[in-house]
């Protein structure tokens, strides 16, 4: 079944009629700047209406003009090319580089590159740059996110016109990457080779014969390896891959991991205010030995720091309340990058984590026995229990939600992509801040 | 279509703008039918009001306050017309909600599904939510209703569909 708006939009077209003439022939009331009514009419189909016919008549008129005069508009040919390098981790990505050796453009393989290269501030970085340096700094993006881990070969190809080219190629990348390797607490070899047109061309998955041939079925390949997907696919193929790719793959795995986090986090919590409240309760008793007896402690462990710091006043029964508090809150602060300093935030995060318990079980169902019915509802559900922003992610993803399903290629792109930019930007930044 | 760019699309309607309202027109055509449907219960008499709805908005839009909430200003107009007709209707033959003439349903799997699973707050709950983005707290204003109520009747209707569904396909 398809998606549930997307059914209930399609069920309801044959009944929902198109505009009336009735509706049309009803002018439009608008109101005079002295706050009277009046009726415009049908001619004036903007404020701008007419200007906008007229500057679009005078650019055609432009165009014209130049082609009759010889003048050319774009560039007749790509600036050229003189080697292709491939980096394969998985992710996979080529690089087109100039004769000065610096990334022309990249293309990505297959989707753990397009999810990498969606950050388009990290894929303007790697451009204009050595490719040395460009291949590095993929490498480390591809680390921190997670997909080169111990045991991995990392597979560096390089194709050139001329062999010193060639040799030149492969030995700046060889230094720069074994360097990198070398350095990182990843255990992991580097495959680096010179290759020929054919072996290349087969990477790329294209037709090439001869380097100039493969210059330029490189330079015509798209950024990202979903658009060879949708190139030939009508609107209908379009939704449907949409939701093949994308929505059921990309999207629903970024909802587990933010529900499975925002669960971690929400118990964590829970068992810290638990922790807080014992030490509360013991400074409650009046008169119990090494308590603090007649204080309230209404900020339990941060009052305690505060007014009581001397260790010395605290008996070993609190005093391993207070180190279990400690310990609680060290673990937050690994895995969630801060933790509450005081009683009042642990106050909010308990709030802002509160409402997920009670649906916890039935959208964990949701997830787990998935079908297109209930998509949206699952995604609105989770987006619905998490903290506003939670993990960096949740208003914007709550933006594609409220898109829809993309209806053109151009809205296909920019969904996608910004879906694969914000999972690369939760992969990484979370990780790191869990340590 | 989100609140923002809804009220930005009734702004320009309201200085006269046609392609704008062409727009929102196409936009909001299907919530608007859906939902006055979920009063009216029969197909005819919701297309009647759904273009009196649209003749209201064009006569009105210059009253629309900008910044305020378009959804909820033509969903008034239309719950008001819905109300009103079924005050007409009413005088002479209520319908219930499963005894309406089988021609003037509407027809689809899912509608068909819905129609027969949720009562008539189900129904508009998951119309709000799914064709137009509403909030349970939104939906609440809309419906007068607490939103403890329409977060445990949404949940209670998803619940129902979602058993419908695996029924059906088993």
């Amino acid at each position: 079944m398809r998606n549930f708006k997307e059914q209930l939009n399609q069920e309801l077209d044959a009944f929902v009629p198109p505009m009336s003439e009735k509706i049309k022939r009803q002018p439009i009331v608008t109101q005079t700047p002295d706050g009277g009514k009046r009726k415009e009419s049908r001619l004036h189909r903007g404020k701008f209406g007419l200007l906008k016919y007229l500057v679009a008549c005078s650019v055609a008129a432009a165009i014209m003009i130049g082609v009759i005069l010889g003048v050319q508009f774009m560039p007749a040919v790509a600036p050229q090319a003189f080697g292709v390098v491939t980096l394969e981790i998985n992710p996979a990505v080529t690089f087109l580089i100039d004769k000065e050796n610096k990334v022309m453009k990249i293309s990505a393989l297959n989707t753990d590159a397009d999810i990498l290269l969606a950050d388009e501030t990290f894929y303007d970085s790697l451009t204009k740059i050595p490719v040395e340096r460009a291949a590095k700094l993929f490498t480390e993006k591809a680390e921190k996110a997670g997909y080169l881990t111990d045991g991995k070969t990392v597979n560096l190809s390089v194709v050139a016109e001329e062999e010193k080219v060639s040799n030149d190629l492969l030995s700046a990348c060889k230094s720069e990457l074994n360097a990198y390797l070398e350095n990182t607490s990843v255990n992991a070899a580097l495959n680096a080779l010179i290759v020929d047109v054919g072996a290349l061309s087969e990477k790329l998955d294209v037709s090439a014969n001869g380097f100039s041939d493969l210059v330029k079925r490189a330079n015509e390949l798209p950024t990202y390896s979903f658009e060879r997907e949708i190139k030939d696919l009508n609107k209908d193929d379009l939704s449907e891959k949409y939701r093949e790719n994308v929505s059921h793959g990309i999207y629903k795995e970024l909802m587990e991991k933010l529900l499975t986090e925002a669960y971690e986090r929400a118990t964590l919590v829970n068992d810290i205010v638990k922790a807080n409240d014992d030490i509360k309760g013991h400074g409650k008793k009046p008169g119990q030995e090494g308590g603090f007896g007649g204080d309230l402690l209404d900020d339990g462990f941060w009052e305690i720091k505060d007014k009581h710091p001397d260790d010395k006043e605290w008996d070993a029964d609190f005093k391993g309340k207070m180190d279990e508090m400690q310990r609680l809150l060290d673990e937050y602060g690994n895995r969630f990058g801060e933790k509450p300093e005081s009683h009042l935030e642990l106050e909010i995060e308990k709030i802002a984590y509160s409402r997920i318990f009670p649906v916890l079980d039935v959208v964990q169902v949701w997830l787990n026995d998935f079908s297109n019915l209930v998509f949206d509802v699952v995604v609105d559900e989770i987006l619905l229990m998490l903290p506003d922003d939670f993990a960096g992610v949740t208003e914007e993803l709550k933006s594609v939600q409220n898109a829809g399903m993309p209806a053109t290629k151009e809205e296909y792109i920019a969904q996608t992509k910004e879906l694969y930019r914000l999972y690369a930007q939760y992969i990484s930044e979370s990780a790191g801040a869990r340590g | 279509m989100d609140k923002r760019e809804l009220d930005k699309c009734m702004i320009k309607v309201a200085r006269g703008d046609e392609t704008a309202f062409e727009t929102l027109y196409a936009q909001t055509r299907r919530g608007i039918y859906a939902f006055i449907y979920s009063y009216l219960k029969n197909g005819e008499d919701t297309e009647d009001i759904m273009q009196e709805v649209y003749i209201r908005v064009r006569q009105n839009a210059y009253r629309y306050k900008a910044g305020t909430d378009a959804r909820a200003w033509m969903f008034q107009i239309a719950k008001n017309l819905a109300l009103n007709a079924l005050k007409q209707r009413n005088r002479f033959a209520p319908l219930e909600w499963a005894e309406k003439p089988v021609h003037t349903r509407l027809h689809g799997e899912l509608l068909d599904m819905m129609e027969r699973t949720l009562d008539e707050e189900e129904y508009r709950i998951i119309i709000l939510h799914v064709l137009w983005g509403y909030k349970h707290r939104e939906i609440a204003e809309q419906l007068s209703l607490p939103t403890g109520t329409v977060t445990s009747k949404y949940k209670r209707a998803v619940d129902k569909i979602k058993k419908e569904w695996e029924d059906d396909n088993a």
